[in-house]
């Protein structure tokens, strides 16, 4: 229980936005090693726009943000990925004119980790499409290969932003599995409005509304309310 | 039919020409989102050094030499001083800076080597016969060197993984560093690459025009009509359309002289006509300013 | 003195400030005069760069499309300058009425480079195409067959001068008018968040069509007072090499603002003018002067006064509120 003491990702107070335009107001969170958590929230909330200040693509206004107890604001990006805060983006978008092969390279030769075989013991599919175009997958396949490029450099955090948007239920089926395999090496944060999942695999919910976190719980009831809440 | 043979290849000379020198501007929008317009400089800059090392060694490949790395210095210089401030910004901030740069650069040329044009000899006078139609070795040369310079920038793109990153990074810079890759250093590189380019270009174009001050300006005309009409952020449209308007200039001007000027401006205007994008363009590109 | 009187004084402060300074030193009228003109034409692409957010690179060709209308109009259909004035100002409406929907659509650099090629092909047009009527680089002459114009006869220099500042007088009022209207707001708001303008209900296409025909005839009518006051044209005025100077200038004044343009007119020809004594060619200070504006002093002179207008304003509200 030492090292739930000190959270692996540690955000008070933050404030951020697009130049002037203010989106998120006072956001505080703890993230602990090991744990899910899932961001829920309508379209415009401003899950994305947290998830892109703490992957240092937006300046914060104000705050802090400490990821291993390293204060992170004002890093590049590329920085905070090598620190191990690898962030998938919403729009699912590979490299489409590179092969699956060539989208993993990149990925390594960042991080210098080579280890395709753990990956794939996680992604079996991936395996078998090496040599196709990366704009030729499908939507799960897509996921399924920036799901693999993030894990490569062994992070400590993953954040997801809505992973299952636009697949079909049995695909959320499989990547749910696929989460609760991934687990067991690093800690996720996702986006997820897909209330099977959620309630599945998150350990705690964050429920954000207009830029402000709203609700937080860890109780399995309450989460189910949260999300329900969300369609209401 | 031997008029044509010519035009043909003075054309692909030109084509040459063009493409070396538009290099940097199609990396500049397409990786970088910025306009790079300084890129004139270090044009006018590898046919000025060419200029002083012919008159002083005789050796045209010696300035062709010190253009390439005297516009990459440049570059270096420019993109890690001055650029780095602007990447992320309006693209006009980019546009202003670099095309500020340029000014400077010319106001500089003219201290040292003066307003009047300056003549620079052809390193070598033989003409090659094919068909009875004599056509300057030289011309033949131009066109080999930047053939080997678009195969040799293909690999690069194509087989290393410096090269795979700068693609990935044309279609989506975010994700490059959301890897974990530094891509600073990915512009630094791709930046001096270009810039060295442009500086060949001028160096091989300098016994083909007078070399003035002003010699940019009429290149950053044709350069950018060859990048809007390739479509911007398209290495593969750049290529293909210095292809089209070398040809354009070349047989245009054949046909009727004023053509050679304005047929690759007409060219452009009606095919962004139908296509806003140009040839081979990206949709997103487009619209440069929101990014 | 409320702000609404002294935002009212000001054209009149500024056309009465230079036409005091044309009497404290006479030697510099040609120079006030130009600042008038100058001032029309950086409020053209002021309309562009500051408020629509268009970056063109081309616009020596408005300049010069209206200097030769004017001639044309002068050299071989009538005599009257105020006429050719009024053929200029058509010109340009007719120009942005014809281009805009073409040019306004490509966004971003395309509208840039396409603008520097259109002015390339202007250039080429006068210098060489139409060389049969525009003389080519020799120039249009045409000051003997202008006719006196009624109450002032503006071919003398010194009524010039006079015409030129009623000009600027009115044109300030309007532009004034403009800023303070919905037309200044919405031009503002389609570069800052064109979504936005689209789902209140506004054609922003049109709005920035009708901003480009502004600024088209500001350049045009800007290019016929320079062709009157000089009694001829020559291609020179249309050149692309000088579609950065106007840009230059609108940044040096402040863009976006009502007054920039007039600041950054005097600013810019008031270092050229001190600079050409000794170098002739000022490509070298435009890109040093630029950056240094771009970087450090992005507001621009008028931007950077009113700044500290508000300032001041502000803290005297405060310490007012304090006893
Ligand atoms: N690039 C941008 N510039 C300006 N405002 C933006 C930008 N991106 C998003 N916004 C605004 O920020 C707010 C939050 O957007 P954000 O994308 O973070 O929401 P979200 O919770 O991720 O929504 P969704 O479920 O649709 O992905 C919205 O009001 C949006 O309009
Ligand atoms: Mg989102």
């Amino acid at each position: 229980m030492e090292e739930s003491k000190t959270p692996l990702l540690r955000v008070r107070n933050l404030y951020s936005g697009y130049g002037n335009l203010k989106v998120l107001f006072d956001i505080t969170m703890d993230v602990y090693s090991g744990e899910v958590i899932c961001l829920v929230g309508r379209n415009g909330a401003g899950k994305t726009t947290l998830f892109r200040t703490l992957a240092g693509f937006l300046k914060p206004f104000s705050g802090e943000i400490l990821f291993k107890q390293k204060n992170v604001v004002g890093n590049f990006p590329f920085e905070i990925a090598l620190s191990g805060l690898k962030y998938v983006h919403q729009d699912k978008q590979v490299f489409s004119d590179l092969t699956v092969r060539e989208n993993l390279e990149l990925a390594s030769y960042a991080t210098k980790d080579y280890d395709w075989d753990r990956v794939f013991t996680y992604l079996p599919k991936l395996k078998v499409l090496l040599q196709r175009k990366a704009g030729l997958l499908s939507g799960g396949e897509k996921q399924m290969l920036l799901i693999a490029m993030a894990l490569l450099g062994r992070p400590s955090l993953v954040l997801m932003d809505e992973p299952t948007e636009g697949l079909a239920p049995h695909l959320i089926q499989d990547l749910t599995q696929v989460f609760k395999e991934i687990r067991k090496e690093t800690t996720l944060c996702i986006v997820e409005q897909n209330l099977p999942m959620v309630t599945q695999i998150a350990d705690k919910v964050y429920s954000m509304k207009e830029g402000k976190i709203v609700a937080e719980t860890s109780n399995p009831e309450e989460i189910r309310a949260l999300v329900f809440e969300k369609y209401l | 039919m031997s008029v044509w043979l010519s035009a043909v290849v003075y054309g692909l000379s030109t084509s040459a020409i063009l493409f070396l020198v538009s290099i940097a501007l199609s990396v500049g929008y397409g990786l970088m989102r910025i306009v790079n317009l300084e890129a004139m400089l270090y044009y006018s800059l590898g046919a000025y050094l060419t200029y002083t090392l012919v008159s002083s060694t005789g050796s045209m490949w010696l300035g062709a030499l010190s253009g390439v790395l005297v516009g990459a210095a440049l570059g270096f210089l420019v993109e890690t001083q001055l650029l780095r401030r602007v990447y992320g910004k309006n693209m006009l901030f980019s546009m202003v800076t670099t095309f500020s740069v340029y000014l400077i650069g010319i106001g500089l040329i003219q201290y040292i080597w003066g307003l009047n044009p300056k003549p620079v000899a052809s390193p070598t006078d033989t003409m090659l016969r094919f068909w009875g139609v004599a056509i300057p070795l030289y011309r033949v040369m131009i066109i080999g060197i930047a053939g080997i310079t678009y195969i040799g920038f293909q690999l690069f793109l194509t087989r290393t993984i410096v090269g795979k990153a700068i693609r990935a990074g044309i279609e989506n810079r975010d994700h490059v560093q959301s890897l974990g890759i530094n891509i600073y250093r990915i512009f630094t590189l791709t930046f001096v690459l270009a810039s060295g380019l442009a500086g060949l270009g001028g160096a091989l174009n300098a016994p083909l025009i007078m070399v003035g001050p002003y010699m940019g300006n009429d290149m950053l005309l044709y350069a950018f009509t060859t990048v809007i009409l390739g479509g911007l952020g398209s290495l593969k449209g750049t290529f293909v359309s210095a292809l089209i308007l070398g040809q354009v200039i070349s047989i245009g001007g054949t046909i009727w002289s004023p053509l050679s000027f304005v047929g690759p401006f007409f060219v452009m205007f009606t095919v962004l006509i139908f296509k806003p994008n140009g040839l081979f363009g990206v949709k997103g590109i487009a619209f440069g300013f929101d990014q | 003195m409320t702000k609404r009187t002294y935002e009212w004084i000001l054209p009149f402060l500024f056309t009465g400030g230079l036409i005091l300074t044309r009497y404290l030193f006479p030697a510099k009228m040609t120079f006030i005069t130009e600042v008038a003109l100058y001032t029309l034409y950086v409020m053209g692409n002021n309309i562009l760069f500051g408020y629509l957010g268009y970056v063109s690179f081309g616009q020596p060709v408005y300049l010069s499309m209206g200097a030769y209308s004017a001639a044309i109009y002068l050299a071989y259909l009538g005599r009257n300058p105020l006429t050719a004035i009024l053929v200029a100002i058509l010109m340009g409406i007719l120009v942005g009425i014809l281009m805009g929907p073409v040019l306004i659509r490509l966004r971003g650099s395309y509208f840039t480079l396409v603008n520097a090629a259109f002015c390339a092909i202007g250039l080429f047009t006068v210098e060489r195409l139409l060389i049969g009527i525009t003389r080519g680089n020799d120039g249009l002459w045409f000051r003997t067959r202008m006719v006196a114009t009624p109450l002032l006869d503006i071919r003398q220099p010194k009524n010039f001068f006079f015409f030129a500042m009623l000009v600027l007088l009115v044109i300030f009022i309007l532009y004034r008018r403009m800023d303070r209207s919905v037309l200044g707001a919405a031009f503002k708001a389609t570069q800052g968040n064109e979504r936005r303008m689209q789902f209140l209900g506004y054609d922003t296409f049109k709005i920035r069509w009708l901003g480009f025909v502004l600024a088209t005839v500001l350049s045009t009518l800007a290019g016929s007072l320079y062709a009157i006051n000089f009694g001829f044209v020559n291609p020179n005025l249309g050149e692309n090499s000088r579609a950065a100077e106007v840009i230059v200038a609108t940044l040096l004044g402040g863009s976006g603002t009502v007054y920039g343009p007039f600041f950054g007119a005097i600013t810019f020809l008031g270092i050229k003018e001190i600079v050409s004594q000794w170098i002739t060619r000022w490509e070298l200070l435009v890109g040093v002067l630029t950056i240094i504006v771009l970087f450090k002093f992005n507001r621009g002179v008028w931007g950077t006064f009113t700044d500290l207008l508000h300032r001041s304003r502000k803290t005297m509200l405060m310490q007012r509120k304090t006893p």
